[in-house]
């Protein structure tokens, strides 16, 4: 037994001694942290529609098939999307100077792996004490997992542009059935490759102008690890560059609760199989490689949907705004239609070491109409070209306790944009991170998702401070302070505006069973007086304060309990009192009502004065789906999930086999004389939902 | 049984601490709110989900609170507000421990010859180990010269969790569906949703925080503090943000008996005052756990 065994075998037992043991088991995933749906709330609270449920689909499938410390690279563990890039570093100089782990419990001598880290990743990792197999690519194609996933959702109170006339430009000329359907092969995620196809809610199917069935239809094929050849991605891909200012079509959160969540980590390459139409590349990638090079290179080619304009004078026919949503109920939608065709290609070259790596990316795009802004002094700066290209070097470095990140990019015009960032473990019970970002305000990149306050990255400067305080056991106080400028005009914001927001939060477990969590936060931003005279509109300040109680508690191993409340309030400078908002649910969910069922039922009271004062709820959903429903006006709100597992997995460690459905019904009732933006026709609505999973 | 809220076991004092003034240093724009709540004594009940500052009326806050009941007790509370004769209110509370549960009873009547409004309710807590739910029907009625009589029945209910041996955290839904009246089904009650927070500092010493959202009104802040000096003497005092009314109270205790005089402060108007008389069949004396 040499003597780096004799010290993992001390820290070992060290571990064990101050730790509960049953604590660190391993366990099925747990349901939906408190800062995961906040960030999955503000997501939706800049997107407002949420389709990408790649994530989900990595996390459920990582509980299944965790990923193996004693095997895993930096790379993948970056997948669930929980370790900070110091976190991974600390783990991987840890695995080199001491070997192999011995145990799970080994987590907690890591530098920097707090007790709360460790807890979140846990149902995503195992220790191997086996050497990992090496496979090829044929023995690939045998033994992986097959799916057939098919889900179904349905309002019963139909939006009035079903019922309008069929000769009105705004009807809907499909059904009001929403559907969707994925297969998908997967052999340890060393191998995927399947077909997606969805129909949104007043879209055709199978007739009209989707006779062949689905309005939109994806293929992906995914291999990883073939020797020299580290990813290849044939189909349909997202790209992931840098930290994200001019590259990023992965899943990736802006501020929230989880305030070292600052940097954009993750693989170039991904495999795309959401139903979200737009935000992914069609075509072919590959990155290869070894330990200390990388190079990746990708090209695609796909068709977009855009309104067009024409300049008779200049006989153009150009682009006036692309639709992204991925509808297409209407004539003028279904007209629209893949109508502009984007052709894009891109590299990216790293050099990676143990303490951090080096890039240089570049992406082009040319696209088969120009585009041309409107001519609102805020949008002069957008895209007006076929052409656009964005180049950059971004760079991630270890000293010590402190990790460094950072890009710089520049479009095709030269205009910069830059974001530095750093995390530093100042503590074992503290943690800072600072992000610092400034972007020229006629900068312009398509697919980015920076770490910004605005939804791209343009036109912003900004710093970030972020503390992560754990004085006690069980017990975690985060909060950050940003400060913005926006040099230049936004919509609905008419001047060169700043504003700043803070956040302060708590998170308490007293034992494994509650959880309790706080939240307050206040952000105040420049907004245009509304009905005004037009022209250039009065900016005052308008400010958003809210204040959020959570609780939750594992009665028992079937049952847990989650109550919420949430205050808002939303000043604007013209009216005397605030607007309010007030939010209140209660969760009760049950793993096993009866052999193979489980449940979940919600009942949520809502007062929302108007739609700046909105709030929005994370809502369960069914596998792979969820929910975040924003609130306004006054409403109640129930509804039910069911999780029948009509046939499960020949055992344990069998993941196939497994048929299981499940429903949901959602039902809200909206005040008297309150109807949801004035969409329905009546006060209330059902919705139902469906979805059949079968691996086999 | 062991009191699982024993003396010997450490507090994590800091992390408690951390909680309670983040809980109250976060509320500076909440506004009126008061509804069934006694607007002299507000601090009646407050000790809902702790051992040692329980009183009869802790159920009427939250019905979780008789699953910690330990003693068969019965209080009294009547009030004047603002000294008006016809804003009169008096509550009746009273509980008694069901095993490792509780049950109470409670009667209320506000108002005065020409309008008032009656109400009884039984509330029965269930013990869940750290944590505790409750439930109360209630049954008001409601006379006004010449509109009437008229009668609804709604129910309420609460949950607390015991964070620990000295935090108690509560939430309580009152009148959450229906509540309309027979008569006019047009006029319901207003549905009340309440967070609360109470931190045992010592035997001696206890912070509580609330906030009460009530339908169509603006959410409102009560914050307090209890103190017993020498467990005879009891000292309270705070602030029923919503409304801008600090109160004060004090009381004395004499064997199984105790009174207290409490009097609130609104900034237009006036004083409001309160008496309250509790009886507790079992000598608290003689608990060996306080």
């Amino acid at each position: 037994m040499n003597k780096i065994h004799v010290a993992k075998m001390a820290i070992l037992f060290f571990c064990l001694y101050i730790t509960s043991l049953h604590t660190m088991a391993q366990q099925e995933p747990a349901p939906a942290s408190p800062l995961y749906e906040q960030q999955i709330e503000n997501e939706s609270e800049r997107h407002e529609v949420v389709s990408d449920d790649d994530y989900q689909q990595r996390l459920e499938y990582l509980a299944r098939h965790p990923i193996d410390l004693n095997a895993a690279s930096a790379v993948e563990l970056r997948e669930p999307a929980i370790l900070t890039g110091w976190q991974i570093t600390a783990f991987m100089q840890y695995r080199k100077l001491l070997g192999r782990l011995i145990s799970i419990y080994e987590l907690q001598a890591i530098p920097g792996w707090d007790i709360e880290t460790i807890r979140r990743l846990l149902p995503y990792v195992v220790v191997n004490t086996e050497e990992p197999m090496i496979t090829t690519l044929a023995a690939r194609m045998e033994n992986g997992e097959q799916s057939l996933l098919v889900r179904f959702s349905r309002l019963t109170e139909l939006p009035k542009q079903f019922g309008t006339a069929d000769s009105l430009a705004s009807h809907y000329l499909g059904s009001p059935l929403k559907l969707m359907a994925r297969y998908k092969y997967n052999y340890k995620n060393l191998l995927q490759f399947g077909w997606t196809g969805d129909k949104d809610a007043g879209e055709q199917f199978l007739r009209g102008a989707q006779p062949y069935g689905f309005d939109f239809n994806s293929f992906h094929f995914f291999a990883r690890k073939l020797g020299f050849i580290k990813s290849l991605a044939v189909g349909d891909f997202t790209v992931g560059m840098g930290q994200g200012l001019m590259q990023w079509q992965h899943r990736a959160f802006k501020k929230g609760g989880d305030v070292l969540a600052v940097k954009r980590e993750g693989p170039v390459l991904r495999p795309y199989s959401s139903p979200g139409e737009f935000n992914f590349h069609r075509g072919i990638g590959i990155t290869m490689g070894n330990n200390k090079w990388e190079f990746t290179v990708f090209g695609s080619v796909k068709k977009l949907s855009a309104y067009l304009g024409v300049d008779t004078q200049q006989h153009i026919v150009y682009v006036s705004s692309l639709l992204t949503s991925g509808y297409h109920r209407t004539r003028r939608e279904q007209e629209v239609k893949d109508n502009v065709s984007q052709l894009a290609a891109g590299a990216t070259w790293q050099y990676n070491s143990e303490r951090g790596h080096a890039g240089v990316n570049m992406v082009h795009y040319f696209f088969s109409r120009p585009f041309r802004p409107s001519r609102r002094a805020y949008d002069i700066f957008s895209l007006a070209e076929r052409t656009a290209a964005n180049y950059s070097v971004d760079y991630s470095y270890t000293f010590r306790n402190a990790h460094f990140f950072g890009e710089a990019a520049v479009d095709e015009q030269g205009r910069p944009a830059m974001v530095n960032g750093l995390i530093v473990s100042a503590d074992a019970r503290a943690d800072i991170s600072v992000v610092h970002r400034h972007i020229h305000s006629a900068y312009h990149s398509l697919y980015s998702n920076a770490f910004t306050e605005r939804t791209a990255p343009a036109n912003e400067t900004g710093f970030y401070t972020g503390l992560s305080l754990r004085p006690c056991a069980g017990l975690q106080l985060s909060g950050y302070a940003d400060f913005f400028r926006f040099p230049w005009l936004q919509y609905r914001v008419d001047r060169p505006s700043e504003g700043y927001e803070y956040l302060l939060s708590l998170l308490y477990r007293p034992n494994r069973q509650m959880t309790v969590y706080g939240r307050y936060r206040v952000e105040q931003k420049a907004r245009n007086l509304p009905a005004q005279a037009p022209g250039l509109h009065e900016v005052p300040f308008a400010g958003k304060t809210s204040w959020r109680m959570q609780m939750s508690w594992q009665m028992t191993p079937l049952f847990s309990w989650k109550s919420r409340m949430e205050l808002s309030w939303f000043h604007r400078i013209d009216e005397p009192a605030p607007e309010r908002g007030f939010l209140y649910y209660m969760d009760l969910n049950c793993r096993s009502i009866l052999p193979s069922l489980a449940a979940n039922i919600r009942c949520q009271y809502a007062e929302v004065d108007s739609y700046d004062a909105r709030l929005y709820a994370y809502e369960s959903d069914v596998l792979f789906s969820s929910s975040v429903t924003a609130f306004e006006g006054k409403s109640w709100r129930v509804y039910v999930n069911l999780h029948y597992s009509l046939k499960k997995p020949a055992g344990p460690g069998k993941h196939r086999g497994r048929v299981g459905l499940w429903l949901r019904a959602a039902y809200t009732k909206y005040a008297t004389g309150f109807k949801a933006h004035d969409k329905y026709k009546n006060d209330h609505q059902l919705e139902f939902k469906g979805q059949l999973l079968v691996e086999w | 049984m062991k009191n699982p809220l024993s003396r010997r076991t450490k507090p994590h004092g800091h992390g408690y601490t951390g909680l309670l003034v983040f809980f109250l240093t976060t509320f500076q724009q909440l506004h009126s709110q008061g509804v069934h709540f006694p607007m002299a004594a507000p601090w009646l009940g407050q000790g809902a989900g702790s051992h040692r500052f329980q009183d009869p009326f802790s159920f009427t806050v939250n019905q979780a609170a008789l699953a910690g009941t330990r003693h068969c007790a019965a209080a009294l509370y009547g009030e004047r507000r603002f000294l008006l004769k016809e804003l009169s209110l008096y509550r009746f509370a009273f509980m008694l421990p069901v095993g490792n549960n509780g049950a109470g009873l409670m009667l209320n009547r506000y108002g005065y010859a020409n309008f008032n409004e009656s109400v009884a309710g039984l509330a029965y807590g269930i013990h869940l180990g750290k944590a505790a739910i409750g439930i109360q029907l209630n049954y008001l009625g409601r006379q006004v010269v010449g509109y009437g009589q008229d009668a609804t029945a709604y129910a309420e209910g609460g949950a607390i969790w015991h964070a620990g041996n000295r935090l108690h955290i509560g939430f309580q839904v009152f009148n959450p569906y229906g509540g309309r009246f027979r008569k006019n089904s047009d006029e319901k009650l207003g549905s009340v949703y309440t967070t609360s927070l109470c931190y045992e500092f010592s035997e001696s010493f206890m912070l509580h925080a609330s906030v009460l959202k009530e339908e169509n009104i603006p959410a409102g802040l009560l914050a307090g503090f209890q103190y017993r000096y020498l467990g005879q003497l009891f000292v309270s005092g705070g602030i029923s943000a919503g409304i801008n009314a600090p109160y004060l109270s004090c009381g004395w205790r004499w064997q199984q008996w105790r009174m207290d005089l409490t009097a609130a402060w609104h900034l237009q108007l006036g004083i409001s005052s309160g008496l309250t008389v509790m009886y507790n069949l079992n000598n608290p004396e003689k608990d060996t756990d306080e």
